[in-house]
This record gives structure tokens, C-alpha cells and sequence, in this order.
């Protein structure tokens, strides 16, 4: 218990914690007020829909759970291109990436909870793992803030480029959803990279947080996921130059 | 068009989208998965109804499969998957990964309607 505690909820806590990272470092002023909102938003939302959750599951053919994700990878990935064209890190747009994203990792870091609070005999296992994995997440997400750090400050540029591989995992998971739900065709795997780098372990956990990895992705998925990196480098390098000659 | 008319175009959409698929049931109970190996036919979409028989609730995960679903203690849900290709497909139960686990063996289609015939 204690093992998998550790395993699954630095699953859940990476991608929240790296994006959380990011936006940080997108905003130029005003970053304790963004956390500390991010925090709050997030918090309050899952307890919002904690009472309904058995409900929610049982939606849409037990697909509800599904598709309220996809929703929030949607309206992730939305904010996340209003960001990439911004002029400067607005505040809203990545307060609602960090909501949404925060509402996933709420839901299925509750949803786990209820194997492990209320048994005498795993109760503790799943406290101090899940404090190992807070400590885990939380000292990745320090080493990335100072690679971030340093990426900003000397090419700001850069900064934008890494909300590329982001958008692409909103890409990525949400037809995923969509495809377990039945509501897109699945297809057979392209090819299986887990012998090189396995899903399951620390570099494919990262790498899934990061840019969505999948080890057996399908031409759906792979689509899905080139078309967000392509179109949205276009576009963001457009508004970047305009930004450029404009002088801003 | 109206609201109305929309709703209803999209309403004939959904069942073209998942249309009908063969179904197998996969039940968990003490967590264990039942059966541990489950036969499916390649080359066909098929559902998976998943039954939880537990009070716990239960993560099927499969990585080969691309496939993470919960399903709530004392509840069921569906899993659509296919078309596949002929072989085996690991998946375990994410929050007890020692007990739960089991294996989809997608079986080539020619042997499929062996199988299919004899039983």
C-alpha cells in the first residue's frame, strides 16, 4: 500500500505541479495571490462535486467521470493557447489551466483516498505515502522551476516554447478519454516504446506529466498530438514576431 | 436551426458513434479480477463491462491498452475498446496492484470462430 500510495499520487500531483510551475513563471508579478488562488479554486471545486461523484460516474453509461475530464482538458487547452498568444502571462487565462488541471488531480487523488482513509489496517500507508509523494512532486517541481528560471532568463522566448508540449498533452489525454468512452474510434497501437522507456517508470511518469508520452499511442492519438505541436508553433511563432516588430 | 433540432441531430450522432460492439463482463471481487484471462476476438470493437463487486473503489489500468478507468465500490462501468491486434494486453487493479491483475487475450479472428463453434 505504502509503495503504490507514493507511485499513484506523484502520478496525479506531476503534470499539476509542473504546469503549476510554469504558469508561475509566465506570471510577472502577483505570484503568492496566483498560488493561493490556484490552491483555493481548485480545493473548493472538488469538494463541490465530492457529494455527487457516485453520480457522476454513473453518467453518460458510467462514462460522466470521462467526459467532465475532457472537458477540463479542453478548457485547459484553450486558456493554455490564449496564453501562448498573450501578450504578457495574463493571470485568468492560467488560473483556469491550473483549476481545471487541479479538479482532475482532486477527483482521482479523492477517489483513491477512499481505499485508504477509514481502514485501520492501510490508514497510515496512505498518509506517509502520500507525504512521500508530496515531498517527491514537490522537489521536481523545485528543480523545474529553476530550470525554468533559468530558461526565462535567458531566452524569454523559450518560456513560450514550453507551453507547447503542455497543450499537447491536453491534446493527447482528452482523446484518449474520448476514445476509452467509446465516443471516437480506437485503433491499433502504432508501435510500443515501453521497452525503451516504460510508462511505468520515473522517466516515463515524467515525460507522460510533461508532454503526454504514451508508450502505444494510436493514429488518433499521434494525430491528435503532431496537429497541436504544429499548428500551435505556427501561431505562437506568428504572434511572437508580431509582438517583435511592434516592439512590445 | 434551432436549439431543439440541433439537440436532436446530435442525440442520432451519439448512438452512430458507439455503435454495437460485442460485450464481455469482467467482474472484481475480494480484488481479483474474474476471470484473470479474458478471450476477446481481434479485429472487432467489443465493451467490456466491468462489475466491482467490492466496497472499495478500483482503478482498471492498462497500459498497453491506453486505458485508466475507475469504477466506484459496489458499481459497474464500460470499457470500449478495439479493434485490436492479436496478442496479450496486461491490466491490473491501480489501487491493488498485487491481487488484482489479469491478462486480454485477443484472439486471431479465424480462431475466434473456432472457439466461437465449439462452444
Amino acid at each position: 500500500m505504502l509503495i503504490n500510495t507514493v507511485l499513484l499520487v506523484t502520478r496525479e500531483l506531476l503534470p499539476l505541479l509542473l504546469l503549476l510551475v510554469l504558469m508561475l513563471q509566465l506570471q510577472s508579478a502577483q505570484k503568492s495571490r496566483f498560488l493561493l488562488l490556484s490552491v483555493l479554486l481548485s480545493t473548493a471545486l472538488v469538494l463541490l462535486l465530492a457529494p455527487w461523484l457516485a453520480l457522476l460516474t454513473q453518467l453518460a453509461e458510467g462514462n460522466g467521470l470521462e467526459l467532465l475530464f475532457v472537458a477540463c482538458y479542453g478548457v485547459s487547452l484553450l486558456a493554455l493557447i490564449i496564453l501562448l498568444t498573450a501578450k504578457a502571462g495574463p493571470f485568468s487565462p492560467a488560473l483556469v489551466v491550473i483549476t481545471a488541471q487541479g479538479l482532475i488531480c482532486g477527483i482521482n487523488l479523492l477517489l483513491y483516498s477512499f481505499t485508504g482513509i477509514g481502514n485501520v489496517d492501510k490508514g497510515d500507508s496512505y498518509w506517509l505515502g502520500t507525504l512521500l509523494a508530496l515531498g517527491i512532486g514537490l522537489s521536481i517541481a523545485v528543480l523545474w522551476f529553476h530550470l525554468l528560471d533559468e530558461l526565462k532568463r535567458r531566452t524569454p522566448a523559450l518560456l513560450l516554447l514550453m507551453l507547447l508540449p503542455a497543450c499537447a498533452r491536453q491534446t493527447i489525454e482528452a482523446l484518449a478519454l474520448l476514445q476509452q468512452t467509446g465516443w471516437l474510434p480506437g485503433g491499433q497501437a502504432l508501435w510500443d516504446s515501453g521497452v525503451v522507456v516504460s510508462e511505468q517508470s520515473e522517466a516515463g511518469v515524467f515525460l507522460q506529466a510533461w508532454f503526454g508520452y504514451e508508450a502505444t499511442p494510436d493514429l488518433i492519438q499521434l494525430t491528435g498530438w503532431l496537429l497541436t505541436l504544429i499548428l500551435l508553433s505556427a501561431l505562437g511563432y506568428r504572434c511572437y514576431i508580431r509582438r517583435v516588430k511592434n516592439g512590445l | 436551426m434551432t436549439l431543439q433540432q440541433a439537440l436532436a441531430a446530435l442525440a442520432l450522432c451519439i448512438p452512430l458513434a458507439v455503435e454495437a460492439r460485442q460485450e464481455f463482463v469482467l467482474t472484481l471481487k475480494d480484488h481479483l479480477f474474474n476471470p484473470a484471462q479474458l478471450a476477446v476476438p481481434a479485429g472487432q470493437k467489443i465493451k467490456i463491462r466491468l462489475i466491482n463487486l467490492d466496497a472499495a473503489p478500483e482503478e482498471f489500468e492498462s497500459f498497453p491498452l491506453n486505458r485508466e478507468k475507475v469504477v466506484l465500490g459496489n458499481s459497474e462501468a464500460i470499457l470500449y475498446l478495439g479493434p485490436l491486434a492479436a496478442g496479450e494486453y496486461p491490466f491490473f487493479g491501480d489501487y491493488h496492484p498485487d491481487s488484482a491483475k489479469g491478462v486480454l487475450i485477443v484472439i486471431p479472428e479465424a480462431q475466434w470462430q473456432q472457439v466461437q463453434h465449439v462452444n
